[in-house]
């Protein structure tokens, strides 16, 4: 059936561009996938590298894992562990530890023919755990030891148990040995492979790359039919836009089709018009203040539950984000399996706040307006990076504290030299507002543990005995009905010290053009599925006014 | 004038050198470095510590700062940190889009910028003249990023819904070419990257035709009052001919001292436009080189921008030695 399909389209598109108008085909008005077409989706930054040694930013991830190669598991809609190139796994204790097996799909192949093999998995591992090639994320891997292979497609993997250890293989695609094999470590970083010509093993292969203009992938006629054959698009390509402004005319006019991360002011108009739907979805990425409780101002967890309390949460989601986002109770994504789904985040409660700073010693006695204690003014310099959101928030937050005696003197710093100040080991700031985008296997230790008080993120200088009990346990257990009590039993405690005041977690808006099908977006990213994106089947892949 | 020409160069080469240093001390005295893409809680400290060894930044500054004029000297530029590639391959791909986004903007600023401002001279006070100059001042005040904005939201955007507006000029918002560019024949990927060039190009450079306007037009009114004009036209040599030989060559000698300073005013504008209009230029790269503290990219960005601007400087200069007999380089 689908095949047949694909006759139809390519002479459909054939007369489409001799004409070079749009022809409608016969009177089908059924809405069936069919093969073909173009997809443009444009972002505002560049996907660095498609070596993932290499990258770590978003985009480079997602076209890694969903377009240009296979990770060994993906994930499910309820973020569970589900096979794609390792058909299944199984584990078997040996010693202390364990071993993780996975039998891998004997059908898939390197986009210039050769096998995708056990030895591809054995190099990428190796690769990870080699130092010299500093991979960005080799903390996932802690925990692994070695690699065996077992047989060409049967590789197996020694480590400690610990918390989601097969979390640890997603987004982690296997790189070509018989490619890769003979660089050395260090020279991996710079290797033509990750942006002048990557081959990959996914269902779409690469086709060209212009750094900082777009990057074109094809369809793969050869992905295997059992992990769901070719995809229906023709051609994927991934633009680089980098103004809103630009981004929501070239959606309107039909230059791009999926317009990732729209500005909030942009949402209406994608919605009013009739050619293009908004797709929204939860992010990873939250907002918050963090307090330095080195100060006298912030030592006291009571003066930053006031802070939190004095603070309009839910209006400055309304004000800045067009109310795109969630309050936020802790660092636990909203969608995510140990989300505290009972308990609520802080109320706004200025009165209270006022009767806690009170409580707290915090009281105005030369009537000035700003409260003080023991000498110390509650008045302190709040920063951010430059960003309009963020900086919008500063003053939002200025205005609220202002109402109950706290002088919030903000300053926007540019990003480097911020880093620079909270990172170093004397924390030479008072409080900032930043965003963190968390893992999917969650891991708070670098922010709240005790040990690591003078770490780079640390930012807080919290600790409680308690919490780093809980973190301990929670990473290296992995029996999700063991740890989600203990997951909540930290929000609870966060909650209650609040070393961050929480804002909110991003709601991401994509804009998609109505002509592109079956695309599903959330929380896992994007571009997950856009294998099976396809081009309503009476279009014909040119856009309205023959652009392309 | 052979001499004069190796002269200058040889004076630029101090200059240049000035201006890699100057550069190379700011940069590293900024905070941060380039591993800060990568600092996120679940990467661990020891890996940005590896990078920075892969990349010889645990190396003392002055060392760094010698090897990197030894392989600037071989020609190598070394390798872009953030976008893991060699710098050369960088310029080689962006320093032509610059060029031909800045050459576009300066003909089109001289060709209109001279044509305005001649047609005010001889029109001196007349409505026309003062529609012109109210129009010149009008889009002067103009930020090039803005107008881009606003010729982005009505020719890429506006006129795409109406049927009537005619097809070619309907322009794209955005990029050099169009996505299916590949697959194109040769007069269509020609016209492609002209529709492209468009908007960017009168973005960047209407607000400089408009002051090259202003001055043309006081150039050429002080020159039609000369004495050996009224003679001109005294000896009843036609008044087209009067303004366009006799005249306009005279008027053109302090416009073309403008080009030199116009070059490096383009290559900073342009940044704001290679932005708005996602061009891949120069201005997007050193600029995003900059914040991410991508040395080598920077370096050798700043090294282009500079000797561009050395030689847009000396083309001037010679220029005026060939329209003005009366200047001689020695």
């Amino acid at each position: 059936m689908r095949r047949a399909l694909i006759g139809t389209l390519s002479l459909a598109l054939l007369t489409a561009t001799c004409t070079g108008d749009r022809q409608p085909e016969g009177d089908s008005t059924a809405v069936t996938p069919g093969y073909g077409g173009t997809v443009v989706v444009a972002y505002l930054a560049e996907a660095s590298s498609m070596n993932t040694f290499v990258s770590i930013d978003e985009f480079s991830q997602e076209l890694q894992s969903y377009a240009l190669f296979t990770t060994l598991l993906k994930y499910d809609e309820e973020l569970n562990p589900i096979p794609y190139l390792a058909q299944r796994w199984d584990t078997a204790a040996a010693g202390d530890g364990l071993v993780l097996t996975f039998y891998l799909q004997d059908d898939v192949t390197w986009h210039d023919g050769t096998p995708t093999t056990a030895y591809d998995v054995k190099f990428t591992f190796d690769r990870i755990k080699d130092p010299g090639t500093a991979y960005p994320r080799a903390a996932r891997f802690a925990a692994y030891d070695s690699a065996v292979v077992r047989d060409s497609f049967t590789v197996a993997l020694f480590l400690k148990r610990h918390s989601g250890f097969l979390e640890s293989w997603i987004s982690v695609p296997p790189m070509p040995a018989h490619i890769l094999g003979n660089v050395p470590a260090a020279d991996l970083r710079l290797h033509p492979f990750g942006t002048a010509n990557p081959v990959g093993n996914g269902p779409f292969r690469f086709v060209e790359h212009r750094p900082g203009e777009h990057w074109v992938f094809e369809a793969n006629p050869g992905f295997p039919e059992s992990l769901g054959g070719r995809p229906f698009l023709d051609r994927l390509v991934y633009r680089v836009i980098t103004e809103p402004t630009t981004s929501l005319a070239s959606l309107l006019n039909g230059e791009i089709d999926v317009y990732i991360s729209v500005e909030p002011s942009q949402v209406t108009q994608i919605e009013e018009s009739s050619d293009t739907r908004l797709i929204t979805y939860p992010t990873r990425s939250y907002t918050f203040i963090n307090w330095n409780s080195r100060r006298p101002l912030f030592r006291d967890a009571v003066v930053r539950r006031a802070l939190t309390l004095a603070i309009d949460r839910q209006r400055i989601l309304e004000s800045v984000k067009n109310g795109l986002g969630t309050l936020a109770l802790g660092s636990v994504p909203p969608f995510h399996w140990a989300f505290h789904q009972t308990l609520q985040p802080l109320p706004y409660d200025p009165d209270s706040a006022q009767a806690l700073l009170a409580a707290a010693g915090w009281i105005d006695s030369d009537g000035d307006g700003i409260r003080e204690r023991e000498g110390v003014r509650a008045s302190f310099e709040l920063r951010t990076n430059p960003n309009t959101t963020r900086e919008d928030i500063l003053t939002l937050v200025q205005g609220d504290l202002a109402e109950v005696g706290v002088e919030v003197r903000p300053r926007v710093q540019e990003a480097q030299s911020l880093a620079m100040d909270i990172t170093s080991a004397e924390r030479r700031f008072d409080a900032f507002v930043l965003g963190w985008v968390t893992e999917f296997r969650l891991d708070d230790r670098s922010l709240f543990a005790c040990s690591q008080i003078d770490g780079p993120y640390q930012w807080a200088s919290y600790c409680n005995p308690r919490v780093d009990e809980i973190l301990a346990q929670v990473t290296s257990l992995d029996d999700r009905s063991v740890t989600l009590p203990l997951w909540r039993e930290y929000q609870e405690i966060i909650q209650q010290d609040q070393p961050y005041t929480f804002l909110y977690y991003d709601v991401r808006a994509n804009g998609t053009r109505e002509r592109v099908l079956n695309v599903r977006m959330d929380m896992r990213g994007s571009l997950t599925n856009v294998k099976d994106w396809y081009i309503e089947s009476n279009e014909t892949g040119i856009a309205p006014g023959g652009k392309e | 004038m052979t001499s004069y020409v190796a002269r200058r160069l040889l004076q630029a080469v101090p200059l240049l050198f000035g201006v890699l240093t100057l550069v190379f001390i700011f940069m590293h005295v900024a905070p941060g470095d380039p591993t800060a893409l990568y600092m996120r809680p679940d990467v661990d400290p020891a890996v940005l510590e590896q990078m920075r060894r892969n990349w010889g930044l645990d190396q003392p500054l002055y060392i760094q700062y010698f090897r990197w004029i030894a392989s600037f000297l071989t020609g190598d530029f070394g390798f872009s940190l953030t976008q893991n590639r060699p710098v050369s391959d960088i310029l080689l791909e962006r320093v032509p889009n610059t060029l031909i986004l800045s050459g576009t903007s300066l003909l089109l600023i001289f060709a209109i910028g001279i044509a305005i401002g001649i047609v005010q001279a001889v029109r001196q006070y007349s409505t026309m003249d003062n529609v012109l100059t109210v129009g010149a001042l009008f889009i002067y005040s103009m930020p090039s990023f803005w107008l881009g904005l606003m010729l982005i939201l009505i020719f890429a955007y506006k006129v795409h819904q109406l049927d009537w507006w005619p097809e070619f000029l309907k322009f794209p918002a955005s990029g050099v070419t169009s996505t299916n560019y590949d697959l194109f024949g040769a007069g269509q990927k020609l016209g492609d990257r002209i529709r492209h060039l468009v908007l960017p190009s009168i973005a960047l450079g209407v607000s400089s035709a408009a002051s090259v306007a202003r001055y043309m037009r006081s150039s050429m009114l002080e020159v039609i009052r000369q004495d050996y004009i009224r003679t001109a036209r005294a000896k009843g040599v036609p008044e087209r001919s009067v303004i366009l030989k006799h005249a306009l060559k005279n008027a053109l000698l302090p416009i073309i001292t403008l080009l030199g300073l116009y070059l490096p005013f383009l290559f900073s504008g342009a940044v704001l436009v290679e932005y708005v209009f996602s061009w891949p230029g120069m201005g997007r790269t050193i600029v995003d080189a900059i914040y991410q503290r991508d040395y080598p990219t920077v370096m050798a960005t700043s090294f282009i921008f500079a000797a561009l601007v050395v030689v847009a400087n000396l083309i001037a200069d010679i220029l005026y030695a060939l329209v003005d007999p009366r200047i001689r380089y020695e």
